[in-house]
Parts: structure tokens; C-alpha cells; sequence
């Protein structure tokens, strides 16, 4: 029994400490707002005032950015990704460590500020955000490509990685012959797929394109592809082993963790 | 053989509607978030941006640009209805589970932190607001909320039922996904465990709306004194803490006899600080002399006309409580233009207290500076006073005083959501 706890504390930790290497080279993805975030004048709108309301005049303009709990930034992940049904108390509840208590009352940075989140937040969330990508990629949109004999069509009705062989779609080999431009060309092939043939990475960077949209609310630039697509390409290079088997599934989750454990995706 | 067929055709037709109407009952228990699909083609407008920022800041949750409700935002914005515009956020059932949520929380737990459970007086400010409510009414109503069993039984049969004497009912809403616009269902009165009858309940005698609630009280009644209700009264709802209520000019003539007049043998200490803060404090936690919590039996003790072991102590002189009167000090000097109180200044009991507090501009004062916190992230700065005074008195003129209004007309502010 200490044994077995001996190696799951040590997986834990192995797992915290990848995490944080992993995560925190993307933490310059997302980390100033560009042009793109551009809104209307919050000036001119706050002066539209209904029967009663007095005028005020601005002053002091500011934006305090904040990162509260674990239950909310969650909350907010599903509600970004769109993961749906009993998955959303899933990724709620899910615990982060028993040690440390319950998801959703674990405050994600030292004074709920978003300047005061430490390595130890960071790792949390990341597990807040693996939680929510594992349900997004692995359960709800993995069986939503398939190829459909009657009809002779691929149907995609997936929200962020259309086009991506996760692995275990049924008749994965038709699906590939008939997705990858590179093996496939003309007419025929464009045919059947809704949104017609393209390349493996413009499947890639079209999820990155969705999930910058949803999670950091503006589109990604292209040095944040750029810097996703790479180490997607590092990963898909891998040898072909069973341990590697499934390399587009693995490569929607890293692009999915990722993009919802930057800060633009979780301030407030 | 008819009829036999007739007789399953109908069983499965019943079976039918229950599983679909269980299965739609479900859906209306729980947040359900939008599952359409990103058009990348689309440029995106300033006006949905801000649409996007208007309703992250009133709910603390992303969407994506293609949910109906970011669209409606957009249109209602570039015709020049941005009020119109926040209030799709306010109508919201992520602006009740969130934002409300988490100012309510802080009010009812004893380290202000958003970290905490659900728990009855929670759910008190989550249903209200849901429901209209004049803000005042959360410390002037005689209401309680729980969940609608009839509406979380297809999610889980076993939920645990109401109980004053329990919080299992409220910590199971997040535990089981479910949605506090949803659920919450208002009740009339607020009930107590009965003593006389284990199991049973009463109604409360008398009523404080979040204050005399279960959660408030087992944060500021528990053992002690009473005296952490009157503080943590003016902390959360008048945004005073006892160092600002402070006041040495006052008498110490409701000083209770469990204060030392010469602590570490030095009256002047107790001259220049206790009676500071326990001159005012002291005079009005006599409100709640027939108040206790029960650690025991884990619900609220009221015994009308009986003062309570806590506030009886011999030995040294000072003031003995003797009944629920109460005679607010802090009403001359700068307290006075500090709460501008409106109504009666002295009482009996926890009700009249409230409704002291619920009446003085003060009290609109700090409902404004909370959603500012709540929303913005941050305690208003010095600069934002005109902001918070005016938004102060639009409350106070209004003919309910529905805060969801503040809401709005803050998450529009720069001061806020910047430029």
C-alpha cells in the first residue's frame, strides 16, 4: 500500500514538474492584448443613461486584472470549449490534490490578482486546464468525424480540431486518404469533406485560429502558431511506437492545455 | 390481443414522456454552455469584442464570439443600447453563479473570502437578486431559499434535504453541478432547529434577514461574545471596520462587565483604546442578547425574553444586558454625516438592528463599493469617489433598489474595464 502511494506521489510529482516546463515557454503566448482586442469607447457608452441615472464624468480609467478559484476558472474553460452535460461538473469537481483540498474553493493566485500567480498556481491550473481539454478532446469531440458510407461524405461536426485523426475514428485509414491533401487531390476529395481537402497543418492552425477566439477572446497572432505548430510538429515526430500511437489526439490535447493555461485565457 | 398491444404502446408512451421530461428537467438544473462552432471567416467587430468584455466582466466566464448571446450583445450595442446589452448579461445564469455568488460569499463567512461554501445566507442574495428583490430586503426579509427538489431529483434522488440544523443542502449545489438560478426555490420566514423536538423546526421569532441567517451566524455567533455580529455588520454591509467606528469621544455606558477597565493595570489604555471601539459596539450588541449558535446541535438558538450565558458576567462594574434593547452610539460626530442613518437609532431585537442598518445611506453606499469589488476586481480608488457617491444616490432614488442596475452601469465604466 505505501508503495503504491510511494509511486503515485512520485507520478504526481513527475507530472507537476513536466507541467510547469512544458506550460511556461506558451505563457508568452496570449501575454498582451494586440490590436485585435480592439473595443468600442467604453466612454461614450457609459454615458447612455436611463430614467433616474445621473451623469458621471470618467476618471481614473484602469482594468485590475484578476484570477480567482479553481472553480471559476474552470466554469469558464467549459464554457469557452463548450464541453457540455454531466462533463461540466466533471471538470469542476475534478480534485487537484487531495493535500490541498477541493478544485473549486483553491484560489488561483496569491491575492486573486493576476500578477500574484506563482509556479504552484500555474501548475494547478494547468491541471484545471488538462481536466477541461481532456473532456473537450477526449470524450466530446473524438467520435465527431466519421465517415459516412450511405451518404459517401465525411461528417465533421467537431467545434475545434475539425479535420484532426485523434485515432480511433472509425475507418481511420478512409478518413486519412480521403482528409489529407497531401495524399489526395482534386475535386472528388474536396468533395467530401464539409469544409473540402486541406493540409494537415491548416487543420492545426484552424483549431489554434478556434481555440485563440474562444479562450483568449481575439485571434492568435502568427508567432503564437508559429511557436504551437512547432512543437505540435516535434510531437508528430516522434518514432511510431504504441507509445506514441495517437498523435493527434495527443497533439489536441497539448494545443488545447496550453492555449486555456495562458493568462489572457484565465484573468478576469 | 388489441388491447394487450394497446396497454404496452401506452406504458411506452408514458415511459417515454417521463424519460424525456426528466431528461429536459436536467437541462434546466444545470449550466449548459453554447456548442456552435467558430466561423473563422468572420472578421470580428469592435462591438463583439466589447459585447465579449461587457459579459466577462459580469460573469466571470468566456464565451465564444459565435453564442447567440455575444451576438445579441453586438446588435444591441451598435444601435446604441449598451444598458440594454449588459442586461443580457445580468439576465444571465452565470452572472447568479458567479459574480452574485461571490460578493454573497464574502458577506457570509467569517474570512471574506470567495473560497468558501455555499451556504444559506449565500443562496439568500443569489435567489433575491435573481428574483428582483429591493437589495434592502436582504437584511429586512423574512425569507429563506432552497433547492427545488422537485427539479435536482432526476439528478440526484438522494440530494440532502433542507435542514436548519445542517449545510449539506447548499454544499451539495456545486457537488452536484447544478445552477443557483435554476434551483433555488424562495420559502416565507426563516426557520430554527426546535429544541423541544429533535428533527422538527420553528420559525425564527425574529428575523434579520442575512443576518439571522444559519451562515452568518455560525461565522459571528458562535461562542464569543455577540460582539463580532456588530462588527462584521458594519464591515460587510456599511464597509466600516471597527477601527473606523471607532470613536473615544463616546460614553462607555453600555461597555459590557467582561471588558477590563485597567488591562495590564493601566486605565489609561483602556480610556484611549477599548472603549474606542467597544463604546459604539458595545450599545448596539445588545440587538442580539437572546442569540446563540450551537456548536452541538449545528443550528441557530433564539430564547426570547432570556439573555444569553454569553453576555453575563460578575466581578468588575460595567454595563449588564438585561433584555434585546439596543441604542446606537455611533450616531453624533463623524459617525453621524459618515452612515447618515434615516430611521430609529435605538430598538429591541435583531430585526429593528437591521433595519437601522438597511435604512442609512451608508448602507447603499457599500452595496455600490461591493459590485465595484466584485466586478472590477479591486477596491474602488480615490479617484472613484464621485463615481461611487453618484451611483450611491441613483440607488437610493430609485423606486426598487435592484442592484443588478449597479452592475450594469459599473461593468460600462473605464474606471473598471478600462479605455
Amino acid at each position: 500500500m505505501n508503495q503504491n502511494n510511494k509511486i503515485i506521489q512520485a507520478k504526481n510529482l513527475i507530472f507537476a514538474v513536466a507541467a510547469i516546463i512544458v506550460l511556461i515557454p506558451y505563457q508568452n503566448c496570449a501575454r498582451f492584448e494586440s490590436k485585435s482586442m480592439e473595443t468600442a469607447d467604453f466612454s461614450s457608452l457609459s454615458n447612455q443613461l436611463i430614467a433616474g441615472e445621473t451623469y458621471v464624468p470618467v476618471s481614473a480609467p484602469r482594468k485590475v486584472d484578476s484570477i480567482t478559484t479553481g472553480g471559476q476558472v474552470a466554469m469558464s474553460l467549459v464554457s469557452a470549449l463548450g464541453v457540455n452535460g454531466d462533463r461540466v461538473a466533471k471538470v469542476v469537481n475534478s480534485s487537484y490534490a487531495e493535500s490541498t483540498g477541493y478544485l473549486p474553493l483553491i484560489l488561483l493566485s496569491e491575492y486573486g490578482t493576476y500578477d500574484s500567480v506563482t509556479p504552484a498556481h500555474l501548475n494547478a491550473t494547468s491541471r484545471v486546464a488538462q481536466s477541461a481539454c481532456q473532456q473537450l478532446v477526449g470524450v466530446q469531440e473524438l467520435n465527431l468525424l466519421k465517415y459516412d458510407n450511405v451518404a459517401k461524405k465525411i461528417v465533421d461536426d467537431r467545434r475545434h480540431f475539425r479535420g484532426i485523426l485523434m485515432g480511433t475514428e472509425t475507418s481511420a485509414v478512409t478518413l486519412r486518404t480521403y482528409l489529407d491533401a497531401s495524399q489526395n487531390t482534386g475535386e472528388v476529395v474536396s468533395n467530401l469533406h464539409p469544409d473540402g481537402a486541406y493540409s494537415a497543418d491548416v487543420r492545426y492552425i484552424n483549431s489554434i485560429r478556434s481555440l485563440a477566439r474562444a479562450l483568449w477572446g481575439r485571434e492568435a497572432t502568427e508567432a503564437e502558431i508559429s511557436l504551437i505548430l512547432q512543437k505540435v510538429k516535434a510531437l508528430q515526430a516522434l518514432p511510431a511506437n504504441a507509445a506514441n500511437a495517437r498523435i493527434g489526439y495527443r497533439s489536441a490535447i497539448f494545443i488545447c492545455t496550453s492555449m486555456a493555461s495562458t493568462f489572457d485565457s484565465l484573468r478576469r | 390481443m388489441g388491447g394487450y398491444m394497446s396497454h404496452i404502446r401506452n406504458i411506452t408512451t408514458i415511459a417515454f414522456i417521463i424519460l424525456f421530461s426528466s431528461l429536459s428537467l436536467a437541462q434546466t438544473v444545470r449550466y449548459s454552455p453554447e456548442q456552435c462552432k467558430e466561423d473563422l471567416k468572420q472578421v470580428l467587430s469592435p462591438e463583439i469584442k466589447t459585447a465579449r468584455k461587457i459579459f466577462l466582466t459580469l460573469t466571470g466566464m468566456s464565451i465564444p464570439y459565435c453564442d447567440e448571446r455575444l451576438k445579441k450583445m453586438e446588435r444591441l450595442i451598435k444601435t446604441g443600447q449598451p444598458r440594454e446589452a449588459a442586461r443580457v448579461a445580468t439576465a444571465d445564469p452565470l452572472f447568479y453563479d458567479i459574480r452574485v455568488r461571490d460578493m454573497a460569499t464574502r458577506w457570509c463567512h467569517l474570512d471574506e473570502s470567495v473560497r468558501n461554501e455555499i451556504n444559506d445566507c449565500v443562496a439568500m442574495v443569489v435567489g433575491g437578486m435573481r428574483d428582483g428583490m429591493d437589495i434592502r430586503n436582504i437584511l429586512t426579509g423574512n425569507y429563506h431559499y432552497e433547492v427545488d427538489l422537485e427539479k435536482v431529483k432526476v439528478v440526484n434522488g438522494s440530494y440532502p434535504r433542507y435542514s436548519p440544523a445542517s449545510n449539506d443542502h447548499f454544499a451539495a449545489i456545486p457537488r452536484n453541478g447544478l445552477s443557483m438560478f435554476y434551483t433555488l426555490k424562495s420559502f416565507p420566514y426563516q426557520k430554527i432547529a426546535d429544541p423541544a423536538i429533535e428533527g422538527a423546526t420553528k420559525t425564527l421569532e425574529d428575523p434579520a434577514g442575512l443576518i439571522s441567517s444559519r451562515g452568518f451566524l455560525s461565522a459571528h455567533a458562535v461562542a464569543g461574545t455577540n460582539r463580532r455580529i456588530v462588527e462584521k455588520t458594519f464591515k460587510e454591509f456599511l464597509c466600516t471596520p471597527i477601527q473606523e467606528l471607532a470613536d473615544n469621544s463616546l460614553p462607555d455606558i453600555y461597555v459590557g462587565r467582561d471588558v477590563d477597565r485597567a488591562p495590564a493595570g493601566d486605565p489609561q489604555k483602556y480610556n484611549v483604546t477599548c472603549k474606542s471601539c467597544h463604546a459604539p459596539m458595545d450599545s448596539m450588541r445588545g440587538a442580539f442578547a437572546y442569540v446563540d449558535y450551537s456548536m452541538n446541535s449545528g443550528s441557530i438558538v433564539y430564547t426570547k425574553g432570556t439573555v444569553r450565558n454569553k453576555y453575563v458576567r460578575t466581578g468588575i462594574s460595567g454595563h449588564d444586558t438585561t433584555s434585546d434593547k439596543f441604542d446606537n452610539l455611533a450616531t453624533v460626530g463623524a459617525n453621524a454625516t459618515r452612515f447618515a442613518w434615516s430611521g430609529p437609532t435605538s430598538g429591541n431585537g435583531m430585526g429593528q438592528f437591521s433595519r437601522m442598518i438597511a435604512g442609512s445611506k451608508a448602507f447603499s453606499h457599500c452595496m455600490v463599493t461591493n459590485v465595484y469589488k466584485t466586478v472590477c476586481g479591486a477596491d474602488p480608488a480615490p479617484e472613484h469617489k464621485q463615481l461611487i457617491d453618484t451611483l450611491a444616490n441613483d440607488l437610493d432614488n430609485a423606486p426598487v433598489r435592484d442592484l443588478r442596475a449597479i452592475f450594469e452601469r459599473i461593468s460600462l465604466r473605464p474606471e473598471c474595464v478600462g479605455q
